[in-house]
């Protein structure tokens, strides 16, 4: 018998890995293309829930801070959509299986973890990017001009804030298959809290003294803040530039590796407790 | 085979039943229920916050509240708490009443339950009842919490008013709830469409803004949808506005002109679209 060289099976393997990433990917993709309706609305209601909080917000502040609120808005907004997005796609996608029987054949069959759920991700990130992009020209027809500075810093954060979401939701897709159904409440809440600790549609400012010490220990809280500063021009309000900078790396580096870590865990036990398939 | 008639005592009994089995059902999602009273502080937290922030202060907030919307005396953080929960009570109606079909649909028991002789509209009325109960409860907690967030007094104004006009002004949202129910039964995405449908809701019965402030568009809508004569209503009862017609009984006369007819031409419409339905495949199917 011979053996293969080790380069030789590396390539193999990420050949293999690659393979699945892309037919689950696709698989995926399809079942979005199905729901055309909801696709296409999914553009209004974005539009829609930014029209009502920024006209509101507008509406008690002087016309020279206009373009201050709007960026402030927007930038948050588009944050707010990834997390969003990774806290509810991935965890139901799993459910789903669950409902329809799929999830035990699936983690049967010798697939990566992590092809698994980044596959989940893709579409959700292509159809959240389009909205994204949708929602900036309709917004600045309908209210002005958005602010755009520091174009280049300002992708590479919003980049690196959402592998930070994603790789939170990497975990939290594990709690969703230990936790099942409480998982719908445990999401809206978890969305709320993140909503006014990381300051989501307002300045950290706004914030009471006690409650801005909280959001510094959260690292979201820096992607936020980084991303919606840089885009707007302004200082960050919580730590210097580079030092939020370095926060929000190390997060992006740290959060996919604990999210993965702890998923797999939760699928081992759930596979040794035989509750894999149970919803 | 004749078919089984129910005496008024029967509809009662069928209409406290359905009234109390939601109640139930509901009392066990106590994390369901705490959502629909801090959601809409939530909502209003959003626009009050970075308004403020950006207006420097409280006193330069309410002064370009007034100036842009020409309310004079308003306070914007009641007018937007208020709105929240008026937002969030009409939508959960739209949810619960539009979405009542589909969910025994996907619980396998609406061809039962329209095959035992409690009529629908008992039914219904029970589900309106629940509603009703409910959409009270989460107001008047949601509202109180957060008017002591925001440090305002929440006992300000005609209290009791402003509730009878929420429990008056909700029957017609009902009735229009029913042509969401019709839909329900026809396009099966309906939820993806009530998704988008409710955020256009808020804007047109001027859950945060006035929709005086809206384009001429937005207005017209707005003033042939009762959801914004029901906000109105409770705007000015409670934060002394004035009334949109100018006088208290010219506005809850429009609402009561709703209440005759939203539920019957929704009723209705959703007949129809049941009636078509049952005679083509049965309910069951979904």
């Amino acid at each position: 018998m011979g053996f293969a060289p080790r380069k030789v099976v590396r390539t193999e393997e990420f050949q293999l890995w690659w393979k699945q990433f892309c037919s689950m990917t696709r698989k995926e993709f399809i079942i979005l293309t199905r729901y055309k309706f909801q696709f296409f609305l999914s553009f209004i209601q974005v539009f829609l829930i930014m029209f009502l909080f920024t006209a509101a917000a507008l509406i008690l502040s002087p016309a020279d801070k206009t373009s201050y609120g709007l960026g402030l808005m927007y930038y948050s907004f588009i944050l707010f959509m990834f997390l969003s997005t990774a806290l509810w796609d991935i965890g139901n996608s799993l459910r789903e299986e669950q409902y329809q029987g799929t999830l035990e054949s699936l983690f049967l069959s010798p697939i990566s973890y992590i092809s698994t759920l980044i596959s989940r991700i893709i579409t959700n990130l292509i159809w959240t990017s389009l909205n994204v992009i949708v929602t900036f020209f309709v917004m600045s027809f309908v209210f002005g001009e958005l602010p755009i500075k520091n174009v280049t810093w300002g992708i590479l954060i919003l980049i690196l804030g959402t592998i930070v979401c994603f790789g939170f939701s990497f975990g939290f897709a594990g709690l969703a298959l230990r936790y099942k159904e409480s998982m719908n409440t445990l999401t809206n809440f978890l969305q709320l809290i993140f909503m006014i600790v990381c300051a989501m549609f307002f300045p950290f400012s706004a914030l009471p003294e006690v409650i801005q010490w909280i959001s510094r220990l959260i690292p979201l809280s820096y992607c936020v803040d980084l991303f919606r500063t840089t885009m707007i021009g302004v200082t960050p309000e919580l730590l210097p530039f580079e030092i939020e900078v370095i926060i929000v790396a190390v997060s992006a580096v740290l959060f996919p590796v604990i999210g993965v870590y702890y998923f797999r865990r939760t699928v081992q036990q759930a596979k040794k407790d035989g509750n894999l398939s149970e919803y | 085979m004749s078919q089984l008639s129910l005496s008024l005592q029967g509809h009662l009994g069928v209409v406290w039943g359905t009234f109390i089995v939601r109640l139930k059902t509901i009392s066990r999602y106590k994390g369901s229920l705490s959502m629909d009273i801090f959601m809409p502080i939530m909502f209003a937290a959003m626009p009050i916050l970075l308004g403020q922030a950006m207006a420097g202060s409280i006193s330069e907030a309410s002064a370009n509240f007034q100036a842009n919307t020409g309310l004079t005396n308003a306070s914007y953080i009641a007018y937007m708490i208020i709105g929240a929960n008026v937002f969030s009570t009409v939508t959960a109606s739209f949810w619960l009443f539009g979405f009542f079909i589909r969910r025994e649909q996907i619980l396998g028991t609406l061809e039962s339950l329209f095959m035992t002789p409690a009529s629908k509209t008992s039914i219904l009325a029970g589900l309106a009842f629940y509603v009703e109960a409910r959409s009270a409860f989460t107001f008047v907690l949601g509202y109180l919490l957060g008017c002591i967030l925001f440090g305002i007094n929440p006992l300000q104004g005609q209290v009791i008013l402003a509730l009878l006009i929420l429990l008056i002004g909700l029957i017609p949202i009902h009735g229009l709830s029913f042509l969401m129910g019709a839909l329900v039964l026809k396009v099966k995405q309906a939820n993806s469409l009530m998704n988008s449908l409710q955020w256009g809701l808020g804007i047109i019965m001027g859950a945060f803004i006035p929709v005086t402030a809206l384009p001429l568009f937005i207005q017209i809508v707005s003033f042939i949808f009762p959801g914004f004569y029901l906000n109105y209503g409770i705007q000015a009862a409670l934060t002394g506005i004035e009334w949109f017609f100018g006088n208290m009984y010219l506005d809850l006369t429009v609402i009561f002109i709703f209440v005759l007819i939203c539920p019957l031409v929704g009723y209705w419409v959703f007949s129809k679209a049941e009636s078509r339905i049952k005679a083509a495949e049965g309910v069951g199917q979904f």
